[in-house]
């Protein structure tokens, strides 16, 4: 090779000897450093007592804060409703790595019972804007994944009310989402489009 | 850019010290990987969503953007570039590295193969190590020969699914698809070269300089650090996703 001859002349006697020091260097950092920092695992509380653990804490962003502040917005049940009848039942296939994200028109104050089921777990993301303020005052009440989701909604203000979700596997995933309430519509976004969508209810 | 920096300190201080100009290297990493290493920001991926049609400068832009604010990819070429001191070889070794990612980002996203980002990431992070490995001669004294130029061919496929899995993470729509990525693709090229130029220029200053042997040793030591510590966030997020 053209470009050894400096590479060559590398005092090698230290190589070994470098590359445990390399190697321990970089276990001692992810450690102490990075994974506190980008994951918030700490196994040694050194990312807690430096203080870099926040950073994984404040990742949460403007939308989550406005969200933490809400009470009695989401309450989420541990068992699937025992309800029968819906208003709206609507059905997704995600590729891998698609998103798509459907809203709920809801007015201030509107309860509605929600469950959806994902055929394998998807990242979501429930969030909220009002109608006066836009996008810019979304809110967020639940970042997380899963294969399920259910409970009760109580819309906080006028707006659009709804999921994110996006499938991170190699293999399609379907949603199954239903919803019951005094919902005015919903509208589907998905690559750039949004798109209004009736309602649906299922058959019994 | 840790690399370039390290050999503006390696300049200004005694030889004596170029275990403090690669600590310094170490603290810049300690605080970038995890805000650099993977992702397209927030902000972006919602401008992205709202384009329909071709918009050129738009994607030039995020990926001569994501090549300058990669510290993964830039680890990788100061690797790379770090022996070579004529501009042919320069020339060769990142031709090569650029038809290897070109491919897989354009084929990625065009055939939407679906490839772990964590772990693609983990593999670009293990480019890292391999390079600084290979600076230090450490395969000839393993008595592994390993082509070079086949090497960063390969390494630069993997470069390569990595942009186009950030690209599908903007979510492309269908209209204006191909002139997209190609200006993203052309953007990558555009902010290579810049990163390339600062990091080649540092290099010359800093090759005649004494304190080039001993430093060059430690700085690639903390290339494979840098590169060990990529491949265990990735690997980590990974089995905790």
């Amino acid at each position: 090779m053209t470009d050894k001859p400096i590479a060559s002349s590398q005092p090698r006697r230290n190589l070994v000897p470098g590359l445990i020091g390399a190697a321990a260097v970089a276990v001692v950092a992810l450690v102490v450093f990075v994974l506190p920092a980008g994951y918030g695992i700490d196994p040694t509380g050194a990312g807690r007592a430096l203080g870099v653990t926040k950073t994984a804490e404040s990742e949460m962003n403007e939308e989550q804060i406005r969200g933490a502040k809400r009470t009695g917005v989401l309450t989420l049940s541990e068992q699937p409703l025992q309800r029968t009848a819906w208003d709206d039942e609507w059905q997704v296939v995600l590729a891998p790595y698609e998103g798509i994200e459907l809203k709920y028109t809801l007015d201030e104050g509107d309860s509605m019972d929600f469950e959806w089921v994902a055929t394998d777990v998807v990242e979501y993301d429930l969030h909220s804007h009002p109608f006066e303020g836009g996008t810019e005052m979304t809110e967020s009440y639940a970042v997380d994944n899963g294969e399920r989701m259910q409970g009760q909604y109580v819309a906080a203000f006028s707006g659009l009310h709804g999921w994110y979700w996006q499938n991170r596997n190699l293999e399609d995933v379907t949603v199954t989402l239903r919803a019951a309430g005094p919902i005015k519509g919903s509208t589907v976004f998905q690559q750039g489009g949004q798109q209004e969508r009736e309602l649906a209810a299922p058959s019994q | 850019m840790g690399v370039a920096a390290s050999g503006c300190l390696a300049r200004r201080v005694p030889s004596g010290l170029p275990l403090a100009a690669a600590a310094f290297l170490l603290l810049v990493l300690v605080q970038t990987v995890p805000a650099l290493a993977h992702d397209i920001s927030e902000a972006d991926r919602l401008a992205v969503q709202q384009l329909a049609g071709p918009a050129p400068m738009t994607f030039l832009n995020l990926g001569a953007k994501h090549m300058v604010t990669g510290i993964d990819h830039i680890l990788f070429l100061v690797g790379v570039v770090f022996f070579l001191h004529r501009l042919r070889d320069v020339v060769i070794y990142v031709s090569l590295f650029t038809v290897g990612h070109s491919i897989t980002l354009i084929g990625g996203v065009l055939f939407e193969t679906g490839a772990n980002a964590y772990l693609v990431d983990a593999i670009i992070g293990f480019s890292v190590v391999y390079k600084g490995l290979e600076n230090l001669g450490g395969f000839e004294k393993l008595g592994i020969s390993v082509d070079t130029r086949l090497a960063v061919l390969v390494f630069g496929l993997f470069h390569g699914l990595g942009l186009a899995t950030k690209v599908r993470e903007l979510g492309l729509q269908e209209n204006g698809l191909l002139p997209n990525l190609l200006s993203f693709n052309l953007g990558v090229e555009v902010g290579q070269l810049l990163v390339l130029t600062v990091v080649v220029v540092l290099f010359n200053f800093w090759r005649p300089k004494r304190s080039f042997a001993p430093s060059a040793f430690y700085a690639n030591l903390a290339l494979i650090t840098a590169g060990l510590m990529l491949v265990g966030y990735q690997l980590t997020g990974y089995f905790t996703s």
